[in-house]
Protein backbone atom coordinates (compact mmCIF):
# COMPACT_ATOMS: atom_id res chain seq x y z
CA UNK A 1 0.00 0.00 0.00
CA UNK A 2 2.82 2.31 1.19
CA UNK A 3 4.76 1.68 -2.22
CA UNK A 4 2.22 2.29 -4.35
CA UNK A 5 1.66 5.76 -2.55
CA UNK A 6 5.08 6.21 -3.44
CA UNK A 7 4.49 5.10 -7.00
CA UNK A 8 1.89 7.84 -7.52
CA UNK A 9 3.71 10.56 -5.78
CA UNK A 10 6.98 9.40 -7.75
CA UNK A 11 5.01 9.73 -11.09
CA UNK A 12 2.99 12.50 -10.41
CA UNK A 13 6.68 14.14 -9.02
CA UNK A 14 7.48 13.15 -12.80
CA UNK A 15 4.79 14.71 -14.31
CA UNK A 16 5.19 17.83 -13.31
CA UNK A 17 8.57 17.99 -13.81
CA UNK A 18 8.04 17.02 -17.05
CA UNK A 19 5.57 19.88 -17.57
CA UNK A 20 7.97 22.50 -16.22
CA UNK A 21 9.96 21.62 -18.34
CA UNK A 22 8.67 21.65 -21.33
CA UNK A 23 7.33 25.28 -20.29
CA UNK A 24 10.86 26.36 -19.43
CA UNK A 25 12.64 25.36 -22.34
CA UNK A 26 14.25 27.60 -24.29
CA UNK A 27 12.69 28.66 -27.39
CA UNK A 28 13.31 30.10 -29.89
CA UNK A 29 12.58 34.21 -29.41
CA UNK A 30 10.83 36.56 -31.69
CA UNK A 31 11.67 39.39 -33.41
CA UNK A 32 11.13 42.74 -30.94
CA UNK A 33 7.53 44.56 -32.45
CA UNK A 34 10.26 48.06 -32.71
CA UNK A 35 12.39 46.11 -35.13
CA UNK A 36 8.99 45.39 -37.49
CA UNK A 37 7.89 47.72 -40.21
CA UNK A 38 4.77 45.28 -39.74
CA UNK A 39 3.47 44.85 -36.45
CA UNK A 40 0.73 42.00 -35.64
CA UNK A 41 -0.22 41.65 -32.32
CA UNK A 42 -0.68 37.43 -31.91
CA UNK A 43 -3.13 37.91 -28.48
CA UNK A 44 -5.60 40.38 -29.98
CA UNK A 45 -8.14 37.94 -32.17
CA UNK A 46 -10.60 40.39 -32.40
CA UNK A 47 -8.31 42.56 -34.79
CA UNK A 48 -8.67 42.59 -38.62
CA UNK A 49 -5.20 43.84 -39.86
CA UNK A 50 -5.18 45.29 -43.50
CA UNK A 51 -1.42 44.56 -45.41
CA UNK A 52 -1.54 46.48 -48.50
CA UNK A 53 1.02 45.16 -51.20
CA UNK A 54 1.85 47.07 -54.25
CA UNK A 55 4.00 45.64 -57.18
CA UNK A 56 7.58 47.25 -57.87
CA UNK A 57 7.43 49.95 -59.62
CA UNK A 58 3.24 50.25 -59.54
CA UNK A 59 1.96 53.43 -57.59
CA UNK A 60 -0.84 52.19 -54.99
CA UNK A 61 -3.29 54.31 -56.66
CA UNK A 62 -3.13 52.09 -59.55
CA UNK A 63 -3.38 49.21 -58.33
CA UNK A 64 -2.80 46.98 -55.19
CA UNK A 65 -3.76 43.54 -53.52
CA UNK A 66 -5.29 43.64 -49.72
CA UNK A 67 -4.52 41.22 -47.72
CA UNK A 68 -7.00 41.19 -44.54
CA UNK A 69 -6.00 38.98 -41.43
CA UNK A 70 -9.51 38.55 -40.32
CA UNK A 71 -10.55 37.99 -36.38
CA UNK A 72 -10.54 34.73 -35.34
CA UNK A 73 -13.84 32.84 -34.19
CA UNK A 74 -15.72 33.19 -31.21
CA UNK A 75 -14.18 30.19 -29.17
CA UNK A 76 -10.83 31.20 -30.37
CA UNK A 77 -10.76 34.44 -28.73
CA UNK A 78 -11.78 32.06 -25.94
CA UNK A 79 -8.52 30.29 -26.37
CA UNK A 80 -6.98 33.30 -26.33
CA UNK A 81 -7.74 34.12 -22.29
CA UNK A 82 -5.34 30.89 -22.35
CA UNK A 83 -2.45 32.32 -23.96
CA UNK A 84 -2.74 35.45 -22.06
CA UNK A 85 -2.56 33.66 -18.89
CA UNK A 86 0.38 31.38 -19.45
CA UNK A 87 2.67 34.06 -21.67
CA UNK A 88 5.22 34.76 -18.75
CA UNK A 89 5.65 30.82 -19.26
CA UNK A 90 5.07 30.16 -22.54
CA UNK A 91 5.13 33.21 -25.45
CA UNK A 92 3.25 32.84 -28.38
CA UNK A 93 5.42 33.21 -31.70
CA UNK A 94 3.05 32.20 -34.35
CA UNK A 95 -0.62 32.15 -35.23
CA UNK A 96 -2.98 31.21 -37.64
CA UNK A 97 -5.40 33.95 -39.14
CA UNK A 98 -8.43 33.38 -41.41
CA UNK A 99 -7.73 35.43 -44.56
CA UNK A 100 -9.26 37.44 -47.34
CA UNK A 101 -7.42 38.46 -50.00
CA UNK A 102 -8.72 41.85 -52.22
CA UNK A 103 -7.52 43.27 -55.70
CA UNK A 104 -8.19 46.58 -56.66
CA UNK A 105 -6.81 47.64 -60.22
CA UNK A 106 -7.39 51.06 -61.77
CA UNK A 107 -10.06 51.67 -58.99
CA UNK A 108 -11.83 49.02 -58.91
CA UNK A 109 -12.10 46.68 -55.92
CA UNK A 110 -12.93 43.29 -55.83
CA UNK A 111 -12.56 40.39 -53.91
CA UNK A 112 -9.79 37.41 -55.16
CA UNK A 113 -10.10 34.54 -52.08
CA UNK A 114 -12.92 35.04 -49.94
CA UNK A 115 -11.33 32.47 -47.32
CA UNK A 116 -7.74 31.17 -47.00
CA UNK A 117 -5.28 30.78 -43.84
CA UNK A 118 -2.32 33.17 -42.85
CA UNK A 119 0.25 31.72 -41.14
CA UNK A 120 1.91 34.68 -38.86
CA UNK A 121 5.73 33.93 -37.56
CA UNK A 122 7.06 36.26 -35.13
CA UNK A 123 10.59 34.34 -34.63
CA UNK A 124 11.32 34.75 -38.24
CA UNK A 125 9.57 38.04 -39.03
CA UNK A 126 7.07 36.48 -42.07
CA UNK A 127 3.72 36.12 -42.69
CA UNK A 128 2.79 33.06 -44.71
CA UNK A 129 -0.14 33.87 -47.41
CA UNK A 130 -1.48 31.18 -49.86
CA UNK A 131 0.22 32.87 -52.89
CA UNK A 132 3.37 34.95 -51.52
CA UNK A 133 5.04 35.51 -48.09
CA UNK A 134 5.47 39.40 -46.44
CA UNK A 135 8.57 39.98 -44.30
CA UNK A 136 7.00 41.69 -41.74
CA UNK A 137 11.09 43.64 -40.69
CA UNK A 138 10.96 45.05 -43.81
CA UNK A 139 7.38 44.84 -45.83
CA UNK A 140 8.86 43.06 -48.71
CA UNK A 141 6.68 41.19 -50.77
CA UNK A 142 7.98 37.92 -52.27
CA UNK A 143 6.10 36.35 -54.65
CA UNK A 144 7.56 32.64 -55.57
CA UNK A 145 10.85 33.55 -54.15
CA UNK A 146 11.76 36.64 -55.63
CA UNK A 147 10.67 40.51 -54.21
CA UNK A 148 7.80 41.35 -55.83
CA UNK A 149 7.13 44.95 -54.32
CA UNK A 150 6.24 46.44 -50.87
CA UNK A 151 3.43 45.88 -48.36
CA UNK A 152 2.37 48.47 -45.43
CA UNK A 153 -0.23 47.95 -42.84
CA UNK A 154 -3.07 50.25 -42.98
CA UNK A 155 -4.54 51.92 -40.19
CA UNK A 156 -7.65 49.57 -39.37
CA UNK A 157 -9.80 52.24 -39.99
CA UNK A 158 -8.86 53.02 -43.56
CA UNK A 159 -8.92 49.28 -44.19
CA UNK A 160 -12.88 49.21 -43.31
CA UNK A 161 -13.32 52.62 -44.90
CA UNK A 162 -11.64 50.63 -48.01
CA UNK A 163 -14.21 47.95 -47.51
CA UNK A 164 -17.15 49.51 -46.84
CA UNK A 165 -16.28 51.13 -50.85
CA UNK A 166 -15.80 47.82 -51.89
CA UNK A 167 -18.91 46.77 -50.34
CA UNK A 168 -20.90 49.69 -51.75
CA UNK A 169 -22.03 50.77 -47.95
CA UNK A 170 -21.03 54.34 -46.79
CA UNK A 171 -20.47 55.44 -43.01
CA UNK A 172 -23.98 57.03 -41.59
CA UNK A 173 -23.88 60.34 -41.27
CA UNK A 174 -25.91 61.01 -38.03
CA UNK A 175 -28.41 62.07 -39.75
CA UNK A 176 -32.19 61.02 -38.92
CA UNK A 177 -32.88 57.67 -40.83
CA UNK B 1 -15.10 32.92 1.53
CA UNK B 2 -17.49 35.42 1.88
CA UNK B 3 -15.34 38.16 2.34
CA UNK B 4 -13.36 37.57 -0.94
CA UNK B 5 -17.20 37.81 -2.46
CA UNK B 6 -17.63 41.03 -0.65
CA UNK B 7 -14.34 42.29 -1.78
CA UNK B 8 -15.40 41.34 -5.24
CA UNK B 9 -18.94 43.08 -5.10
CA UNK B 10 -17.48 45.97 -3.64
CA UNK B 11 -14.79 46.60 -6.62
CA UNK B 12 -17.25 45.86 -9.08
CA UNK B 13 -20.05 48.13 -7.57
CA UNK B 14 -17.02 50.97 -7.27
CA UNK B 15 -15.73 49.76 -11.36
CA UNK B 16 -19.41 50.70 -12.43
CA UNK B 17 -19.51 53.60 -10.02
CA UNK B 18 -16.90 54.94 -11.68
CA UNK B 19 -18.35 54.92 -15.19
CA UNK B 20 -21.40 55.89 -14.36
CA UNK B 21 -20.09 58.96 -12.68
CA UNK B 22 -18.16 59.59 -16.10
CA UNK B 23 -20.98 59.48 -18.41
CA UNK B 24 -23.06 61.61 -16.52
CA UNK B 25 -20.08 64.38 -16.18
CA UNK B 26 -19.89 63.71 -20.55
CA UNK B 27 -23.80 64.81 -20.38
CA UNK B 28 -24.73 61.64 -21.60
CA UNK B 29 -28.32 62.32 -21.72
CA UNK B 30 -28.37 65.86 -22.09
CA UNK B 31 -26.41 65.66 -25.13
CA UNK B 32 -25.67 63.44 -28.65
CA UNK B 33 -22.49 62.70 -26.99
CA UNK B 34 -23.07 58.61 -27.43
CA UNK B 35 -24.63 59.34 -31.28
CA UNK B 36 -20.72 61.13 -31.72
CA UNK B 37 -19.27 57.99 -29.97
CA UNK B 38 -21.04 55.72 -31.94
CA UNK B 39 -20.60 57.58 -35.38
CA UNK B 40 -16.61 57.07 -34.17
CA UNK B 41 -17.15 53.23 -33.13
CA UNK B 42 -18.80 52.09 -36.56
CA UNK B 43 -15.47 52.80 -38.18
CA UNK B 44 -13.35 50.82 -36.13
CA UNK B 45 -15.53 47.69 -36.58
CA UNK B 46 -16.02 45.21 -39.09
CA UNK B 47 -19.13 46.58 -41.22
CA UNK B 48 -20.23 43.08 -41.74
CA UNK B 49 -20.51 42.84 -38.38
CA UNK B 50 -23.64 42.00 -36.31
CA UNK B 51 -22.30 45.44 -34.30
CA UNK B 52 -21.81 47.67 -37.38
CA UNK B 53 -26.07 46.69 -37.95
CA UNK B 54 -26.90 47.56 -34.55
CA UNK B 55 -24.64 50.91 -34.31
CA UNK B 56 -26.51 52.21 -37.99
CA UNK B 57 -29.67 50.76 -37.75
CA UNK B 58 -30.09 51.41 -33.27
CA UNK B 59 -27.77 53.20 -31.74
CA UNK B 60 -27.66 55.74 -34.02
CA UNK B 61 -31.24 56.62 -34.58
CA UNK B 62 -31.99 55.91 -31.07
CA UNK B 63 -29.30 57.38 -28.90
CA UNK B 64 -31.45 59.28 -26.74
CA UNK B 65 -33.35 56.15 -25.06
CA UNK B 66 -30.01 54.21 -25.27
CA UNK B 67 -27.94 56.93 -23.31
CA UNK B 68 -31.11 57.01 -20.74
CA UNK B 69 -30.88 53.23 -20.37
CA UNK B 70 -26.89 52.79 -20.20
CA UNK B 71 -26.25 55.87 -17.81
CA UNK B 72 -29.22 54.76 -15.36
CA UNK B 73 -28.60 51.66 -15.82
CA UNK B 74 -25.01 51.85 -14.93
CA UNK B 75 -26.50 53.91 -11.90
CA UNK B 76 -28.83 51.59 -10.20
CA UNK B 77 -26.40 48.57 -10.81
CA UNK B 78 -23.92 50.23 -8.54
CA UNK B 79 -26.34 51.70 -6.06
CA UNK B 80 -27.24 47.89 -6.30
CA UNK B 81 -24.39 46.04 -6.00
CA UNK B 82 -22.71 48.94 -3.36
CA UNK B 83 -25.60 49.09 -0.64
CA UNK B 84 -26.15 44.89 -1.48
CA UNK B 85 -30.29 46.18 -2.04
CA UNK B 86 -31.88 43.82 -4.43
CA UNK B 87 -28.35 42.80 -5.12
CA UNK B 88 -29.40 40.02 -7.84
CA UNK B 89 -31.28 42.08 -9.87
CA UNK B 90 -28.48 44.80 -10.41
CA UNK B 91 -26.00 41.64 -10.83
CA UNK B 92 -28.25 40.31 -13.68
CA UNK B 93 -28.41 43.92 -14.59
CA UNK B 94 -24.77 43.93 -15.22
CA UNK B 95 -24.69 41.09 -16.79
CA UNK B 96 -26.99 42.29 -19.29
CA UNK B 97 -25.55 45.04 -20.21
CA UNK B 98 -21.92 43.47 -20.73
CA UNK B 99 -23.65 41.36 -22.71
CA UNK B 100 -25.30 44.28 -24.94
CA UNK B 101 -22.48 46.20 -24.97
CA UNK B 102 -20.52 42.75 -26.88
CA UNK B 103 -22.94 42.44 -29.31
CA UNK B 104 -23.46 46.16 -29.94
CA UNK B 105 -20.15 46.69 -31.22
CA UNK B 106 -17.87 46.48 -27.93
CA UNK B 107 -17.36 42.70 -28.50
CA UNK B 108 -13.60 42.25 -26.25
CA UNK B 109 -13.41 38.59 -25.09
CA UNK B 110 -12.61 40.61 -21.46
CA UNK B 111 -16.29 41.54 -21.63
CA UNK B 112 -16.71 37.55 -21.23
CA UNK B 113 -14.90 37.40 -18.28
CA UNK B 114 -16.10 40.62 -16.99
CA UNK B 115 -19.48 39.41 -17.20
CA UNK B 116 -19.01 35.67 -15.43
CA UNK B 117 -17.19 37.78 -12.34
CA UNK B 118 -21.14 38.75 -11.62
CA UNK B 119 -22.11 35.58 -11.81
CA UNK B 120 -22.02 34.75 -7.58
CA UNK B 121 -23.44 37.35 -7.21
CA UNK B 122 -27.00 35.75 -9.02
CA UNK B 123 -26.41 32.24 -7.66
CA UNK B 124 -25.95 33.66 -3.80
CA UNK B 125 -27.52 36.13 -1.64
CA UNK B 126 -24.73 38.64 -0.79
CA UNK B 127 -27.35 41.11 -0.66
CA UNK B 128 -28.65 38.91 2.91
CA UNK B 129 -24.86 38.81 4.38
CA UNK B 130 -24.25 42.43 3.56
CA UNK B 131 -26.75 44.81 2.70
CA UNK B 132 -29.97 46.09 2.74
CA UNK B 133 -31.61 42.86 1.29
CA UNK B 134 -31.10 41.49 4.74
CA UNK B 135 -33.52 43.48 6.79
CA UNK B 136 -35.43 44.05 3.32
CA UNK B 137 -35.74 40.18 3.14
CA UNK B 138 -36.82 40.41 6.19
CA UNK B 139 -39.96 41.69 6.33
CA UNK B 140 -40.98 40.81 2.93
CA UNK B 141 -39.98 36.80 2.87
CA UNK B 142 -41.79 36.05 -0.67
CA UNK B 143 -40.64 38.65 -2.77
CA UNK B 144 -37.85 37.33 -5.08
CA UNK B 145 -36.16 41.07 -5.38
CA UNK B 146 -34.33 40.75 -1.95
CA UNK B 147 -34.03 36.85 -2.23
Amino acid sequence: MESAVKKTWATAFLALMLLLSLGCAPKSQPIPTERLQIKINLLCTTCDDFLQCTATGQSASAGFTLYRLREKSFFAQIATIWDYLIQWASRKTSDRRPLTIYVEDNGAPRVLVSDSVAKVDMVTGLIMLPDSTIDMRDGNWIVAGESAGQCRALVRRDGYRWLRSLLNKPLPTGGTP
Amino acid sequence: MRAALLGLRYLLAIFFAGAAVNKWKQGYITSDYLKSVFLQRIEEIDPESFGAWFIENIGIPHYVPLAWLVCWGETLIAAGLLFGCITRGAAVGAMAMMFAFAIGGYYDASLIILGLMFLPFVILPTGRWHGVDKQLHARYPQSILFG
